[in-house]
């Protein structure tokens, strides 16, 4: 397991933080999401095995947010 | 079978998505089409039924109802205020202080003017009407701001943004007016900007970063502009002109109230009402107006209203 905290940039309300939460537990391979839209900050906790940190970054791009 | 869902927690992109998404799994959903507040969704009636789907967005936390959302017509309204006087002590008791406060501060500023400033040469052609129009302002602004710090609910953004502006913008309009006629751009200027931004900052507070700012540019424009307003008008009409601006500007103070109401108390669950203390209110608004008339009277005034 593995924990990293990245910078999101554009997350306007509790839906953005559902949304991001959401798709990246539809992954399969993140176990905890801490997220705030507030902060901007998330903190993920992924499974190194299965997942690693570009893809997780590329399923928030997907979602049209960019990361600082 | 074709179903209109009333989502009035719709705040933006996200929002839709995720709508969307839970929508998707529903079983018999066929199509759906988002609006700003609600959202037509085409159905299979031996599947799913309107109330499922309202059940399913209710769980994730959004307002969802077939019927529209309590946002009653101006006519449904007073006629509900009238049967239902019940649900609106809040408002009528803000109402009752604001008259018992302009009263009041009638009383006291005619108990200081018969106590010091008879002898003053022209006090009253001076000062009189604008000391109405100042305690008039602060009655109906205090009022404004006292209704809207009674409730605690959460509220959008969207909402917030109006709240900030409004009570900034207004109290920077009304106030910087009067300040502007008796002192000049100077004082009604900075007095204007000073109030509004603070009084504009503390109402957007509940909403984060976008009410504060919100709040603040409305203070500084409003406060200029209001200045701006009696300053450039004082030699053309405007003891004709201050009525109907009071009235307008009042009238923007009751339609928010009204916005405020509909919008952040009426069909809300969470919403907790704060009893309104009439001293509090009322010392705060006395204390303002002692300021404020002082700077009238004795503050800096520019030529153009006849300083140096």
């Amino acid at each position: 397991m593995k924990t990293i905290t990245v910078k999101i940039k554009g997350m306007h309300c509790k839906s953005c933080e559902v949304l991001i939460t959401d798709d990246l537990k539809e992954t399969g391979a993140v176990s905890d999401v801490q997220i705030s839209h507030k902060t901007g900050q998330a903190k993920i906790t992924f499974d190194e095995k299965n997942i690693d940190e570009k893809k997780i970054k590329a399923v928030i791009k997907q979602e049209g947010y960019t990361l600082a | 079978m074709k179903v209109k869902i009333f989502v009035p927690d719709i705040e933006c992109e996200s929002c839709v998505k995720l709508l969307e998404k839970k929508l998707k799994y529903l079983q018999g959903v066929q199509e759906k089409t988002f609006y700003n507040d609600s959202v037509d969704v085409t159905y299979d009636s031996a599947l799913i039924t309107p109330e499922n789907i309202v059940a399913a967005i209710r769980e994730m936390e959004f307002r969802a109802s077939v019927h529209p959302f309590e946002r009653k017509t101006v006519k449904e309204r007073v006629r509900d205020w009238k049967e239902n006087r019940h649900k609106y002590q809040t408002e009528i008791a803000v109402l009752k202080y604001a008259v018992y406060l302009f009263l009041i501060l009638g009383v006291l500023e005619s108990i200081a003017y018969l106590g010091f400033f008879t002898t003053v040469p022209f006090f009253l052609q001076q000062y009189g009407w604008w000391l109405l129009y100042l305690n008039l302002s602060v009655a109906t602004l205090g009022a404004a701001l006292w209704h809207y710090l009674s409730y605690q609910a959460r509220m959008t953004s969207m909402v917030g943004m109006m709240i900030g502006m409004t009570l900034g913008m207004q109290t920077g309009l009304m106030l910087g007016a009067v300040l502007g006629a008796t002192n000049g751009f100077f004082i009604g200027a900075t007095a204007g900007l000073v109030l509004g931004v603070c009084v504009g900052a503390l109402a957007g507070s509940c909403c984060g970063i976008m009410g504060i700012l919100e709040g603040v540019m409305a203070g500084v424009m409003g406060g200029t502009m209001g200045a701006m307003i009696s300053v450039m008008m004082l030699s053309d009409h405007i003891l004709w002109f201050m009525p109907v601006y009071m009235i307008v500007n009042i009238f923007v103070l009751l339609g928010f109230s009204y916005m405020l109401y509909e919008e952040v108390v009426e069909g809300r669950e969470g919403v907790t009402r704060r009893r309104i203390d009439f001293f509090t209110f009322a010392s705060g608004c006395i204390i303002i107006t002692a300021v404020l008339s002082s700077v009238m009277i004795y503050g800096l005034k520019s030529f153009i209203v006849g300083g140096v």
